[in-house]
């Protein structure tokens, strides 16, 4: 869709653009934090890894403010096709931003319980789903403010990589432990931590369906019907 | 025309003297289902509202061409009997419409028009109607004060009444609250759902909450034309076209 003229009401024109740019706060605030949760475990600083999961609170809020402000937007516009489909979108990335924020914090975390000798183990692994889950935030918030209908889809089956890359980090972890019953906790504790990487994954797919359908008016599941299904089998397992 | 469309118009065109009002419209009236008819003002939601009962008939500047179809007639033929057609296609109007008579005679006089009914017979159709408004209860002790002592959401349920006594099939309403409260308008809305199970209902409205309360399929008008026609929810969420898009959601020039 090109660009739209403005509402002939400017006040709501300018409500609009300004739930437009908390969301992209909040989007940059919850990319940074991930992204300082990845230096924390690499170089498995525990101090950052405190200060990373203390954000998570001024993260909260955001949500919080992102709803109470949409509400109010429906309760007093009465929103319509683009508009009711944006604010709609905004509630719901709202909550997936949230709960990224929330797992990215938990990586921070688990970062303490990890025995120092044994960190070494599988990180490569995990980092490597960490960047590739960072590649696909930042794709998902340039495709967001762009409104780029491609490179939503692109980051969607993106996240067909991170199942698998999860899937061998979890073959990895696994090995070591039963080679070496010192590294159980550690191992098990990493392995946590890629779920929660991998659950981040899944939110941003949420968030790239959520941004497709203000765009297009059309839910993105069904496009590809199979992959999900196949997809939603597997990911009943644990949670 | 099956028996699932109760109107169906085709190749549509109207004029006042020489304004082309409506150009070419062309679409089906589902049968007991709520079409909501929305555009800006001057678009010819009610030119055409008005054409499905010939009401234009009154002002010989007035022209319509084309066919509306209705029970295997072209309403729109010379030959049709109004008085019938009217009896049939009823007609509620954005201001409330009470004769200055009593609350029974405003149901009665139409009656009447059509009917020969005894003194009982009339006390329940009149009864029947004013229940089927939703104003029996309301009004059931003082059927002999004037009409015109209601309230505005009442006289507008009574023109209801008087309009359904006569038991039409279609019920043509230009913008019926318009002029009333929350309370009366979700009244009208709430008997606009019984009613659609007995009624083909086609309603003009300004207020696009309405129209997404109330209507199974929405028509958007501009300028004489029909823009788009769509089942209620793909018309708020996400229309096919882009003028329609810009009109409900208020960004329209």
């Amino acid at each position: 869709m090109g660009k739209l003229p403005e509402h002939t009401i400017s006040r709501y024109e300018y409500e609009l653009e300004q739930l437009r740019t908390m969301l992209l706060r909040m989007f940059g605030m919850v990319e940074n934090q991930f992204s300082q949760a990845l230096i924390a475990l690499q170089e498995r600083n525990l101090d950052m890894a405190r200060k990373i999961a203390e954000q998570d609170r001024e993260i909260d809020e955001f949500e919080r403010s992102i709803e109470t402000f949409s509400i109010k937007i429906l309760a007093l516009r009465s929103p319509l096709a683009i508009d009711l489909r944006e604010i709609v979108a905004a509630l719901k990335i709202s909550s997936d931003l949230e709960r990224i924020g929330d797992l990215a914090s938990g990586i921070c975390r688990r970062l303490r319980k990890v025995d120092a000798t044994h960190h070494e183990v599988s990180l490569s692994g995990l980092l490597s789903m960490g960047r590739q889950v960072q590649e696909m935030l930042r794709e998902t918030a340039n495709a967001m403010s762009k409104k780029d209908e491609t490179m939503m889809v692109h980051v969607w089956n993106a996240d067909l990589l991170i199942d698998d890359l999860y899937t061998s980090v979890f073959r990895e972890l696994t090995t070591y432990m039963m080679e070496d019953q010192h590294c159980i906790t550690t191992c098990s504790h990493l392995l946590f931590m890629a779920k929660n990487i991998e659950r981040i994954g899944d939110h941003i797919t949420n968030i790239v369906e959520s941004t497709y359908y203000v765009v297009t008016g059309e839910m993105l599941p069904y496009l590809r019907p199979h992959k999900r299904n196949r997809k939603s089998l597997e990911k009943n397992d644990g949670k | 025309m099956t028996d699932d469309i109760a109107i169906s118009i085709q190749g549509l065109n109207f004029y006042y003297n020489n304004f082309h009002a409506l150009k070419n419209i062309g679409f089906d009236m589902p049968r007991h289902q709520v079409t909501a008819m929305i555009g800006p003002s001057g678009c010819g939601k009610s030119t055409l509202l008005r054409t499905i009962n010939r009401m234009y008939d009154l002002y010989p500047e007035q022209k319509a061409e084309g066919e509306i179809w209705f029970d295997g007639k072209n309403i729109l033929d010379k030959r049709i009997d109004l008085n019938i057609l009217r009896s049939r296609i009823g007609m509620v109007f954005q201001k409330p419409t009470p004769f200055n008579m009593s609350i029974q005679d405003n149901i009665a006089f139409g009656i009447k028009l059509y009917e020969r009914l005894s003194a009982s017979e009339m006390k329940d159709r009149i009864e029947e109607a004013l229940r089927q408004v939703a104003l029996w209860d309301e009004v059931k002790g003082r059927l002999h004060i004037s009409a015109l002592s209601l309230s505005g959401g009442q006289q507008q349920r009574l023109c209801m009444a008087r309009t359904l006594a006569i038991k039409p099939e279609v019920l043509l309403l230009d913008e019926p609250t318009s002029a009333l409260d929350p309370i009366s308008t979700a009244r009208i809305e709430e008997l606009l759902d019984a009613l659609k199970t007995q009624y083909t209902i086609v309603i003009v409205t300004h207020n696009l909450q309405q129209a997404a309360r109330c209507a199974d399929q929405v028509a958007f008008f501009y300028m004489g034309e029909l823009i788009e026609i769509n089942d209620v929810e793909t018309m708020f969420t996400k229309p096919d076209n882009i003028q329609t898009h810009d009109y409900i959601t208020g960004r329209f020039g």
